[in-house]
């Protein structure tokens, strides 16, 4: 093929290549609820906030991952509260899977925290290793597609210390679907070809406590950041330990946020009684039975805990 | 230009590393120059032959080697009672210190072989010694084939763009989607413990092995082809689909093409190759295999790799000729693909050698496959994931293969085109390994 006619060829292919992305694109952003709950559920957390906020009575956002999810029923507990205090409650629940203290605090910042815009109190579940740090770069792509904006990439800088490669992965993933929603994409595709694969993939991929996790950090500069602005809203926040099948400790520096205003964190060892062994289904994820059973027996603990939180601001 | 980006590359790794990289480009253009003297007597040009030999040879020897023979004369004079109270130097590997003395002494020696005249531009040698796209990992290049290219003016052509872009896509769908991900099957496989592996999960581990420093060399290998090409350069094709070889021979006839050459033309062939007679045959080749195993590593683990392949090809070659007749009565598509997969199969069995970390986990290893083949967890994640990412590249390189061209998708319909460079773009997309991992044949 000679030069000449070659040009017009390529400029075809690129002209289709461009096209092909453009209509994949727009074919991830229209699948985008379908490729997962967890995904639905973080395109309407603001949503779920701003009911919270418009509800009546105490206004509580219950926050954490998939503990929360798995553990606390926001209806139940809304009712349970309700009867122990004697006062209407709204209650929402967000609980996007697999985030910490990282996620939390660029998302509620995000959606919480606005003036005239946030709840009377955040219920922050927690889990064993959970308020530790971990290295940003193990949650670039959900960090751009679900809780980064433009005006974060300075902070990812001077706060998370993120080089010039992994900020571009972060805004890349916050412009195109196609690239930030990768991770689901794949799972999708190997989950509808290799049976139980979604049970399976752990084993190739770290699958260590969070405290041996090498990822961790070992600060707690994410919790202790969100806690500020938390408090600078005028927004009390009771860190809630989660039942898990056997007890496990609670660091020290967790219990040490205790001594910030506005803060109180409720650790109440009978649960692993109260919860048989055979209402997880795993380690630390409550089945529906145990979730309706801790939905209904943390309320009187948790009031205390909200009021405490309260008076302390 | 080309020169100062290619010193800057290199030197960004280590900048103590240039002096090594300037040292052989010195060395070696002087005895070009001395070599292109008329007249020169045969002793003479052999002497000045042996200088370029042995200066990248002590390179090699002192930043590669040094250690890994003082702590085996260490345990040699350990075994036989001796106190061993040797030097030890801790060196840092230079980057591409095998792939730049390899590339500079076949250009002395061709020209004592009267194959090549010397250049009497020195910044030209020098940037053919460092031309940074195969600086670091190949392919090792001739003087025959680069030194032209770079003396004369060069424009990229559309052609050369158009093939130029291809490589570099596909190169980097082989090493980010094909390696990566095959590198994290890998590393889980022989990270189990040999004395409890399943035999399929050693099969899984080689299988797997075997597609990641395929895609991981051949994705640099096209990467550095296609980079090259924008320049206007072309650099020799270092693999040609090795998983279709049908024996050892035709094996390393298309697996990193630029190495075998260079030792089949510098080491077999100045050995003697099969003229002296069958035992002498079989020894250059041993000696041939053995020292192109310890080009890979420091590390007795190469050496044995390099022996199998040694042995392999002896057999083969024993076989070849006791008989002939034989073979022709075997051919045809059944007989074809039977040598296909026991190819594959023994070069994926080698690797063992080259993988394990140390021997008891290549012994471990083997046993394991005379052992029980329990279909594991990671066994049921493991093979489905080797299929999903080695089918679709065997099924292109077949496609490939039978059109009898490297850059046969370069010439198809435009349409065709632009979805196969719309589904690689996809791929790099949707399936990068969670983890990356370095280019393997960085380390060598």
């Amino acid at each position: 093929m000679n030069q000449t006619n070659s040009r017009p060829s390529e400029i075809w292919v690129i002209l289709i290549v461009v096209v092909g992305l453009v209509a994949a694109e727009g074919l991830i952003s229209l699948l985008r609820p379908q490729l997962s709950g967890d995904i639905r559920h973080l395109d309407e957390s603001d949503d779920i906030v701003r009911e919270v906020v418009a509800g009546d009575g105490l206004r509580v956002v219950v926050g954490g991952n998939s503990l929360i999810g798995e553990g606390v029923d926001g209806a139940i507990l809304e009712a349970a509260l309700e009867l122990t205090t004697g006062e209407e409650v709204t209650v929402g629940v967000i609980k996007p899977d697999g985030t910490g203290p990282l996620e939390w605090d660029y998302l509620f910042r995000k959606i919480m925290f606005n003036p005239g815009e946030h709840p009377d109190v955040l219920v922050l579940g927690f889990g064993p290793g959970h308020m530790i740090d971990v290295e940003p770069r193990v949650h670039l792509l959900r960090l751009g597609v679900h809780h980064v904006d433009w005006p974060d990439q300075g902070r990812l800088s001077s706060f998370d210390g993120l080089g010039f490669e992994e900020r571009m992965t972060v805004a890349l993933a916050s412009l195109s679907a196609t690239f930030g929603l990768r991770d689901r994409v794949s799972a999708r595709v190997f989950a509808a070809l290799i049976p139980n694969y979604r049970a399976l993939a752990p084993i190739l991929l770290r699958g260590d406590a969070p405290e041996r996790d090498p990822t961790n950090l070992h600060t707690y500069r994410h919790i202790n950041a969100l806690l500020d602005v938390a408090g600078t809203s005028g927004v009390p926040v009771v860190l809630l330990k989660m039942p898990a099948q056997r007890p496990y400790e609670v660091e020290e520096e967790v219990f040490a946020l205790e001594e910030r205003p506005g803060v109180v964190v409720l650790d109440l060892d009978p649960f692993p009684e109260l919860l048989g062994p055979e209402m997880y289904t795993d380690q630390v994820h409550l089945d529906e039975a145990g979730r309706t059973l801790f939905s209904n027996e943390v309320a009187p603990e948790l009031a205390e805990a909200i009021q405490r939180a309260i008076e302390r601001r | 230009m080309l020169l100062v980006a290619s010193y800057i590359f290199y030197g960004s790794w280590d900048w103590r590393f240039l002096s090594l990289i300037i040292l052989s480009t010195a060395v070696d253009f002087t005895v070009g120059k001395a070599l292109g003297a008329p007249d020169m007597a045969a002793e003479r040009r052999k002497r000045w032959v042996t200088i370029s030999v042995v200066v990248n040879l002590s390179l090699l020897g002192v930043f590669k080697y040094f250690g890994f023979f003082v702590d085996s004369a260490a345990v040699l004079l350990t075994t036989l009672g001796l106190q061993a109270n040797l030097p030890s130097l801790h060196i840092v590997l230079p980057v591409g210190i095998s792939f730049y003395t390899f590339q500079t002494m076949s250009y002395t020696i061709d020209i004592y072989r009267g194959q090549l005249k010397p250049t009497d531009d020195l910044l030209d040698f020098a940037l053919y010694v460092s031309f940074f796209p195969q600086l670091v990992a190949g392919p090792i290049e001739r003087a025959k084939r680069l030194l032209p290219q770079i003396i004369e003016p060069r424009s990229a052509t559309a052609d050369d763009v158009r093939e130029g872009i291809y490589c570099i896509l596909y190169g980097l769908v082989m090493k980010v989607v094909i390696a990566d991900n095959m590198a994290l099957v890998t590393n889980h496989a022989f990270a189990l413990d040999p004395s409890t592996i399943s035999g399929f999960e050693v099969f899984l581990g080689v299988y797997a092995f075997a597609f990641q420093v395929y895609g991981d060399f051949y994705g640099y290998s096209l990467i550095a082809q296609g980079t090259a090409r924008l320049m206007g350069i072309r650099l020799m094709d270092n693999f040609r689909h090795p998983f279709f070889a049908k024996n050892p021979q035709e094996l390393w006839q298309r697996w990193h093409i630029s190495l075998s050459s260079w030792l089949r033309d510098y080491l077999y062939f100045p050995l003697g190759g099969s003229r002296g007679g069958t035992a002498k045959t079989y020894r250059n080749l041993m000696l041939t295999m053995v020292l192109g195993g310890l080009w890979h590593g420091a590390a007795w683990r190469y050496v044995l790799w390099g022996t199998v392949h040694g042995v392999w090809l002896a057999m083969h070659r024993w076989m070849s000729q006791s008989s002939s007749r034989a073979k022709d009565a075997v051919d045809g598509i059944g007989a074809t693909l039977l040598k296909v997969f026991v190819t594959f199969q023994v070069f994926c069995l080698a690797l063992l050698f080259f993988r394990s970390e140390t021997l008891e986990q290549t012994g471990g290893l083997l046993r394991a496959l005379f052992g029980n083949y329990a279909v594991t967890d990671f066994a049921q994640l493991g093979y489905p994931l080797l299929a999903f990412y080695a089918v679709p590249v065997m099924a292109y390189e077949l496609w490939v293969e039978r059109r009898g061209d490297l850059f046969a998708m370069t010439k198809v319909h435009p349409v065709v085109r632009a979805c196969f460079y719309l589904a690689l773009i996809l791929l790099l997309m949707w399936f990068p390994a969670p983890m990356r991992s370095e280019f393997i044949y960085f380390q060598f």
